[in-house]
């Protein structure tokens, strides 16, 4: 089997698997309190994990897109609408790059 | 179902929303245009693993030659989010069949779970609807998802690196994560998890985001543990 398919269908199995869990696996049971405080901590650490390295670059020479980012994160947490905060971000970056 | 009024409310109130699947899709797709992998194997990633984010960090990963269990561990970290929201659906869906528990978990996405999520705290309405209203969503959304994954494979390095496409990946994370953030243990957490993630960038392996995340937990919980204490 090539790596490609390997990771993908390892990956599949394991998504899956991690959705189905409340959802399928353990319906019958509700998490436990400290799981679900544990499981509070993961879009809201995991994601932020994500976005500095891919706004930072391996340089950081990139200051539009860190003010770009500055920019969606200040809409994002005033307004909390996902399809605006996004909206604002691309055209801070695109205000930045093609205007400025 | 898809004849339940529910179902198509779900499909409305996504549209708006493809306006991000879209060139978040595409962008998964370039990517593996870009590392070499063909068009039905993009397809084949979208169906099988079904999260763009997870997507990238493997196709980037199988380009680096990076070991399998790498990219699955990183798979998982990544994905682990999805447990949460598993869990967060579980008491609204009491009485939803095993196959509607199956493909729902399938085709689960932060935009079905934070859409569908929003209209139960909102509207009081029967399981069936629900369920309904969710696959209106999460099927509106999975089909873009497969589509634009497929066209970005195809237009491949076609898309001009200076409109800053794949700044739409971070920016939507941006969106998704904002407005989470609230209270202190969770402001905490968050800040710990970047800080780290930037110090540690250059680590091999997306090792710096696998540890920034795992320690940002840590943190959180601890806070959230302490100040539960003290209050």
């Amino acid at each position: 089997m090539t790596p490609f398919w390997a990771a993908t269908l390892g990956l599949g199995l394991l998504t899956f698997l991690i959705r189905y869990s409340f959802l399928g696996l353990f319906a019958g049971a509700a998490p436990s309190p400290m799981a679900m405080r544990v499981l509070r901590f993961v879009p809201v650490t995991v994601l932020p994990a994500m976005i500095g390295p891919m706004v930072l670059g391996p340089n950081a020479n990139e200051p539009d897109k860190v003010i770009a980012a500055m920019v969606a994160v200040m809409v994002g947490i005033w307004l909390r609408r996902l399809l605006l905060t996004i909206l604002c971000g691309m055209g801070a970056l695109l205000l930045i790059r093609f205007v400025l | 179902m898809i004849f339940q009024p529910a179902f198509r409310q779900g499909v409305r109130d996504a549209l708006s929303v493809q306006l991000a699947i879209t060139p978040f899709g595409m962008i998964a797709g370039a990517i593996c245009a870009e590392v070499g992998l063909t068009a039905l194997q993009a397809l084949a990633q979208s169906t099988i693993v079904f999260a763009g984010a997870a997507q990238m960090a493997s196709s980037r990963m199988l380009g680096d030659g990076a070991p399998v269990i790498m990219i699955l561990l990183t798979g998982l970290c990544i994905n682990l989010r999805f447990m949460m929201y598993s869990a967060s659906l579980q008491p609204w869906w009491q009485g939803a069949t095993g196959w509607q528990r199956a493909l729902g978990a399938w085709i689960l996405s932060d935009q079905a779970f934070g859409i569908a999520i929003n209209r139960y705290q909102q509207i009081d309405e029967p399981v069936g609807d629900r369920v309904a209203y969710y696959f209106g969503v999460g099927i509106l959304t999975g089909s873009n998802w497969l589509i634009s994954t497929v066209v970005g494979h195809w237009l491949g390095r076609g898309i001009p690196p200076e409109w800053g496409l794949e700044f739409m990946v971070p920016i939507t994370f941006i969106a998704i994560v904002a407005p989470l953030l609230r209270g202190r243990p969770v402001l905490l957490a968050a800040a710990v998890a970047l800080g780290l993630s930037i110090a540690l960038r250059f680590l091999p392996y997306n090792l710096g985001v696998l540890s920034a995340g795992l320690v940002g937990m840590a943190v959180g919980v601890w806070a959230d543990l302490r100040q539960e204490k003290t209050s």
